[in-house]
């Protein structure tokens, strides 16, 4: 309890230890261990979450070094998960982190997933085909929280069971078939408030159910739009 | 009133957050072609190929849904109505 107290102290004095507590018994997918994915992961670890599960397939590349805060150049070819893991392990140890090296497109990627339990999904891809697979795997008791970044700007929204679906909201979409330049700081700033979206979702208070927050650093503007489930 | 909303990269380019367009009922291609001349600058390529269709990476709103659930282009629009106009971040 000790441990816990100090760790977190600066958390439970503005956010109270039931809210604590409540991150001590929760989990949280995280689909995507590339820029979004990073930040989120430690911040949710930074707060006290119980448990992460990582997902990722791919090796951290030095392209990556831009944004992708848990990895260094140390760690370059090595697999994002087991990377972030060892990372993620080392920051206090409370929380528990399982890391899995598989793709969203994968055959078996939805029976892999059966065998774990989770609260809520942070949406960390980087294209649309992943990202309408990945809310497949959306229970009545679960949510998503998805987040898109590109240049300077990106957008957050959360996904429920009863909510627009991102399917419906990108409709048309494709995955970008070049490069996509995206900022370090665009990177930081999205997945600060995806991480704080998840938190509020977790204690029952989500603010971004229909409505997707649009943020853009070139003119410091966050912009909400409502967004109409479909009938 | 229609109130037309400018994001992300459109939004810096045509240095135009919002336009406000008195118009009855109009559709979503005539409303935009009002307001490229309402701001002098074309962006309607930005949107849409050469035989009309969006440009994928492209998305246009009527009040938070995608017109491609509506009639497209076609979408009717009045008066009180929000268009919202961006590329999303598609990144990770």
């Amino acid at each position: 309890m000790k441990i816990f107290d100090d760790i977190f102290s600066r958390n439970v004095a503005f956010w109270k230890e039931k809210k604590q507590s409540i991150l001590s018994e929760s989990s949280i997918l995280v689909a995507g261990m590339g820029g979004l994915g990073c930040v989120v992961a430690e911040i949710l670890v930074r707060a006290g979450i119980g448990k992460l599960i990582i997902i990722d397939k791919k090796k951290i590349d030095k392209p990556d070094l831009n944004r992708q805060i848990l990895y260094t150049i140390d760690n370059l070819n090595q697999y994002k998960v087991e990377a972030a893991c060892r990372k993620l392990s080392s920051i206090h140890g409370l929380t528990t982190i399982i890391p899995l090296n598989i793709s969203i497109q994968a055959k078996n990627f939805y029976k892999i997933l059966t065998q774990y339990q989770f609260d809520g999904i942070a949406d960390c891809l980087d294209n649309y085909e992943s990202r309408f697979a990945l809310e497949k795997l959306l229970l009545s008791d679960t949510f998503l929280v998805h987040g898109g970044v590109q240049e300077d700007y990106g957008q957050i929204t959360t996904i429920t069971r009863e909510s627009i679906r991102l399917n419906d909201i990108y409709r048309g979409m494709e995955n970008a078939k070049n490069f996509i330049s995206i900022s370090p700081q665009i990177v930081f700033c999205i997945g600060s408030l995806m991480a704080d979206e998840i938190l509020k979702n977790l204690w029952g208070e989500p603010a971004l159910i229909n409505q997707l927050l649009v943020v853009e650093l070139s003119d410091f503007s966050f912009s909400k739009i409502k967004l109409s489930p479909l009938l | 009133m229609i109130t037309v909303d400018f994001y992300t990269t459109l939004r810096v380019e045509l240095k135009t957050r919002q336009l406000k367009m008195s118009s009855n009922e109009i559709d979503v291609l005539q409303l935009l072609e009002k307001c490229e001349e309402k701001i002098s600058k074309k962006f309607l390529h930005k949107l849409f190929d050469r035989d009309g269709k969006l440009i994928p990476g492209t998305m246009i709103l009527v009040n938070g849904k995608n017109i491609l659930h509506l009639k497209s282009t076609k979408t009717l629009v009045h008066a009180n109505d929000i268009v919202s106009l961006f590329p999303p971040g598609g990144g990770g």
